[in-house]
């Protein structure tokens, strides 16, 4: 009897409970990330890292654009509430929603576009970055992008699955407002399986259909 | 004044009110139930005493955070931008999924900002941001009324540049009267602030 464990979110899939892993269908997903069966490994098998091409040039000179400065804003707002400043926090929201109705242009109005961005943080950029602040030594940087990466793969994989099935969406969708990770389904898992905070942080998207 | 002053987090209190019997100084007995920061001592009791772990110390002042190294900023706002891309794209896009992407991109974007530098309101960082935003006529008044209550945590320093007017020497940082120009041997007072 083996153990299988998902590399995204850390589920493990107990042959003695679940039965055979390798009996599973191939369009078997993990439970609570829905990463694919792919995603597996044995446990006590030790995960060779793919090598990663690290050689992207990262921009020399930052200034920030208008949607930027209405993220810089909206987090600050989150910040204030921490600290229990509620006007602040209101007016960093106000900020955030003035930079917001004067974003720029979206480079693209395309899914495929979307994709194809988000595989390229999840195959370099996010890499490139966490090698970089490893030398440095930053743990809270590290920390981000460990988050990233991961929700960044969990997002990819279901819009793959939306290529083929649109239908998805017809389900309840709710995203983790602490980390971003997104799940598809009835039945939340207890703890986000990226941040581990309690579902209650989730945030139910509404609309469409 | 003390360190830090209790705050009650309205939505977790149970009302269950031990926090009134064991504040010493009555901060914890408001109509509002908002803690009286000016009473308040800091003290514990009230957070010791609430069975609903409703209250929290909050500290009157943060300490600065940690500096990030220079490449790692950059490269986090390299992030930044294919995030805030990926936000932008999905918001054109008309679905419930692309809606959902829009906001986890904002989310894991609001996270990699905070590590570039701008966790607190506190911090320079922010300070700097909200002064390179107060000649905007738009959002003028807001930005002040932030300026104006929001104390930073730490020194905001903008470099200043000073002109040698006589040779031209250029000096960044604070100009002090005794400083001679390194190139003419002119005094402090031959300089002048660009
Ligand atoms: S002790 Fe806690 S739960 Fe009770 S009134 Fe005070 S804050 Fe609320
Ligand atoms: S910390 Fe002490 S002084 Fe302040 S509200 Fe609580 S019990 Fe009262």
């Amino acid at each position: 009897m083996e153990k299988w464990k998902c590399s995204i979110c850390g589920y493990i899939h107990d042959e003695q409970e679940n039965g055979l892993f390798k009996e599973l269908p191939d369009e078997y997903v993990c439970p609570l990330c829905k990463a694919e069966k792919s995603a597996f490994v044995l446990v006590g098998e030790t995960v060779i890292k793919k090598e990663t091409n690290t050689n992207i040039l990262l921009k020399e000179f930052y200034e920030f654009t208008n949607l930027e400065k209405s993220i810089l804003c909206s987090n600050l707002a989150r910040g204030c509430q921490k600290q229990y400043l509620e006007r602040e926090a209101s007016l960093f929201t106000q900020l955030a929603n003035y930079f917001h109705s004067n974003k720029e242009n979206a480079i693209s109005n395309d899914f495929v576009n979307l994709v194809s961005l988000n595989k390229f943080d999840i195959d370099s950029l996010i890499p490139t970055i966490e090698a970089v602040s490893t030398k440095h030594n930053d743990r809270g940087a590290l920390r981000a992008l460990a988050w990233n990466q991961k929700v960044s793969m969990i997002s990819y994989q279901i819009m793959e699955n939306y290529k083929k099935d649109k239908t998805l969406e017809n389900q309840r969708i709710h995203v983790c407002t602490i980390c971003g990770f997104i799940y598809i389904g009835d039945s939340l898992p207890e703890l986000c399986p990226i941040c581990k905070v309690p579902n209650y942080k989730f945030e139910e998207i509404k609309g469409g259909l | 004044m003390s360190k830090s002053y209790a705050v009650r987090n309205i939505a977790l209190c149970t009302k269950d009110c031990l926090c009134l019997y064991v504040c010493p100084t009555g901060a914890a007995d408001t109509e509002n139930s908002i803690i009286d920061m000016e009473k308040c001592i800091g003290c514990g009791a009230c957070a010791n005493a609430c069975p609903s772990r409703a209250i929290s110390l909050v500290p009157r002042e943060f300490p600065p955070q940690q500096r990030h190294d220079d490449e790692v900023l950059l490269a986090m706002n390299t992030l930044l931008s294919s995030k805030a891309n990926q936000e932008n794209i999905a918001s054109t896009i008309d679905s419930k999924l692309a809606k959902a992407i829009e906001k986890s991109n904002r989310i894991m974007a609001e996270d990699i900002i905070r590590e570039a530098g701008y966790m607190l309101p506190q911090s320079a960082n922010t300070r700097t941001f909200l002064e390179s935003q107060v000649d905007n006529p738009d959002i003028k008044e807001i930005v002040t009324e932030l300026m104006s209550l929001i104390q930073p945590n730490e020194k905001v320093v903008t470099k200043e540049i000073w002109t040698c007017s006589i040779c031209g020497y250029i000096h960044t940082g604070e100009m002090s009267p005794d400083f001679t120009c390194p190139l003419c041997k002119q005094p402090a007072s031959a300089f002048t602030k660009s």
